[in-house]
């Protein structure tokens, strides 16, 4: 039985490991929630579609995947020059900027970029676009948020506490019970 | 070691059917008629159509297309609601059973499903298949691959039901039904007989035989020995073939039947709700960041790198093998705590049940957060749809700003308020059915100590992975929290 025991020990103090909340960094456009900002926007020749992830954005965390099309053919045009900006419209970062390539889009059509936005707040996103077709910006406005977390102490300690007061219960049932 | 002189027999639960819905104005009309749950499959048929069109021939972007939102954005969170608040729902409108006429027609009859098969085993391989290629595959990101899977539905039941006399899709293969099942044991109600004395004399048993314009019940359940929602997929052909309008559906306290009813000792009904529950933890871990830190040490200090071994790897370990050894050394250390001469599955099949609220508090908490967050993404992807095909009632412009279904603030307390709720309800159950077993209170506690603290270590690890960054796949979300 010990050794039964020592097992089931081994498993759950196995699974508690898992427990403490680990720092989190995402790990590429694509892989948190995407949210499509803007759709079939037109801004000079092209019209341009932009999606964001993950979701909610949160501190460090903004990707964003850019989809660039002539307007008057249709075509998705590859080898344009896509900037991407994020400057802060509330609190205090600072702006950022750089330019969405093709390496880390999960379209290998599109371009993406990885803004580390420094602060919570409103953020104003523009994507600017150069092309021999010509030049062309767009922009929308993201709120950046801090990540929301229960805390390692509670999410181990609300499990215990109601294990704690199971064996109270227990206790209470067999001072209580007919003998 | 003592050893107790009476073994609790396995008893029938049933509720008492004071309010029968089948009997509620308008809605039990609908229930009852012959052709009532058609209407309701054919308006899920349409959404599958739907999804298989759009799936093949629309956007390839995740966020902007239906097959890939309503598959996995509000059928997943749907059908965990309509579990928790009603029952089994999706199965009772479930398109992929509409074609069982034809195959029916088309039928060798007489061949009946495998005896070997006749369990849940094929069930519990299924849902780690489903599983697995939706992590492997990326479902989520793919409205081709997410329409040929609705496909795979259809041409799967139906091949299953022409081949053999019973259901066995519903009963002993389909994956969604599986996960149903399970969570409609924790359902507030249930088919049963409205006086049991009525079926004793019954001669023709029309609820499972069916009669000369209703078939009988697919999966094979005599309504005045229904003890449980396992099995059941609401579709109301009992009450519709019943000769003597005696079947109902009536509620119940949700939880009741978790303690209430015992189950045969079976290995493969143990597997499949505890294997639910640590499959709930198994899907959420695949969406945080902690995973591919896990991928990355799998490559590194394994040399697997193969992404559909490395996927497949994490799901038979953490929703087969690690839930599997849990279960059989928890019962053994119960055994032992108790002093009880009794097989290991007999107790294992005595406290499974108390898993069904802890696991449907952990996909509740998983589903119901891409529901709450994109649940009115459907808006504007519908709009896009219509206006691709040349429809523009709605305007030219889809609002992308619509998506969350609730502020971005309340989620993560809703989602401890459902894994705690589950929590606290299968330590309650827990409870129960130890005192059901054991008079004396001491005695029921060591019997059911080991399984509280594994529910414990399972609610510790469901609230650290709920507490990190979830991605939220296949969803547009525009408008800020």
């Amino acid at each position: 039985m010990s050794r039964a025991i020592r097992l089931v020990a081994v498993l759950m103090l196995g699974l508690a490991a898992l427990a403490p909340p680990m720092s989190a960094h995402a790990e590429g456009p694509g892989i948190g929630g995407r949210r499509v900002r803007l759709d079939g926007e037109i801004a000079g020749p092209f019209r341009v579609r932009v999606v964001t992830s993950p979701t909610p954005v949160v501190v460090e965390t903004l990707y964003l995947e850019v989809r660039v099309e002539d307007v008057s053919t249709g075509e998705v045009l590859t080898d344009a020059v896509v900037m991407t900006r994020a400057i802060a419209l509330e609190g205090q970062g600072a702006s950022l900027e750089a330019e969405a390539t093709h390496d880390i889009a999960p379209i290998p059509t599109e371009y993406a970029s990885h803004l580390p936005v420094p602060a919570t707040g409103v953020w104003q996103i523009e994507v600017e676009i150069e092309h021999a077709l010509g030049r062309g910006t767009v922009s929308f406005r993201e709120r950046v948020t801090s990540p929301s977390s229960l805390g390692g102490v509670l999410s181990v300690g609300l499990p215990i506490a109601g294990f704690a007061l199971l064996i109270v219960v227990f206790l209470w049932l067999q001072r209580t019970s007919p003998r | 070691m003592t050893t107790l002189e009476k073994v609790p027999q396995r008893s029938l639960y049933r509720p008492t059917p004071n309010l029968d819905v089948l009997r509620v104005p308008l809605l039990g009309r609908v229930l009852r008629w012959r052709w009532g749950r058609l209407v309701f499959q054919l308006v899920l048929l349409l959404a599958a159509i739907w999804v298989i069109y759009d799936g093949w021939t629309g956007p390839q972007l995740a966020p902007a297309n239906s097959a890939t939102v309503l598959a996995w954005v509000h059928y997943r969170g749907l059908v965990i609601l309509a579990l928790l608040l009603v029952g089994n729902l999706f199965c009772f409108a479930c398109p992929f059973t509409l074609p069982r006429t034809l195959a029916r027609k088309l039928s060798v009859h007489g061949r009946r499903f495998p005896r070997f098969l006749r369990n849940k085993w094929v069930s519990i391989a299924g849902v780690l298949l489903i599983f697995w290629l939706y992590e492997w595959l990326d479902l989520w990101a793919s409205p081709w691959l997410t329409a040929w899977l609705a496909l795979a539905y259809f041409v799967g039941a139906f091949a299953l039901e022409a081949i053999f006399t019973e259901s066995p899709f519903c009963k002993y293969v389909c994956p969604l039904g599986a996960f149903n099942f399970v969570h409609s044991m924790a359902s507030p109600l249930q088919i049963t007989a409205r006086d049991a004395a009525i079926c004793h004399t019954c001669v023709g048993k029309e609820c499972i035989n069916g009669s000369s314009t209703v078939p009988g019940c697919g999966t094979e359940l005599f309504v005045p020995q229904i003890d449980s929602n396992m099995d059941c997929t609401l579709c109301l052909d009992c009450a519709r073939a019943c000769p003597f309008d005696n079947v109902a559906l009536t509620p119940r306290r949700p939880w009741s039947e978790l303690y209430q009813s015992g189950w045969r000792p079976r290995w493969d009904l143990v597997m499949l709700v505890v294997g639910i529950a640590f499959l709930g933890l198994v899907n959420a871990f695949g969406m945080v960041p902690p995973v591919y830190a896990l991928q990355t040490w799998l490559a590194s200090a394994w040399g697997i790198s193969n992404v559909a071994l490395q996927t497949l790897l994490v799901l038979v370990a953490g929703a087969l093998l690690l839930p599997a050894l849990l279960t059989v050394t928890v019962a053994e250390l119960s055994r032992r705590l108790s002093g009880r001469l009794e097989q290991r599955r007999a107790i294992a099949a005595a406290y499974a049940p108390a898993f069904v609220p802890m696991s449907l508090g952990i996909w509740l908490a998983h589903y119901g957060f891409h529901l709450a967050i994109g649940g009115l993404s459907i808006i504007p992807v519908t709009h896009s749809f219509l206006l691709d095909h040349g429809i523009a009632w709605f305007g030219s412009q889809p609002n992308w700003e619509l998506s969350f279904l609730l502020p971005n603030g309340w989620i993560l307390p809703l989602q401890v308020a459902a894994v705690l709720g589950g929590f606290g309800l299968s330590l309650y159950v827990l409870t129960r059915s130890a005192l059901r077993r054991n008079p004396i209170p001491v005695s029921a506690l060591r019997e059911m100590l080991p399984w509280a603290l594994m529910v414990v270590a399972l609610a510790m690890v469901a609230l650290s992975i709920f507490n990190l960054p979830m991605e939220m796949r296949g969803t547009i979300l525009g408008g800020a929290p």
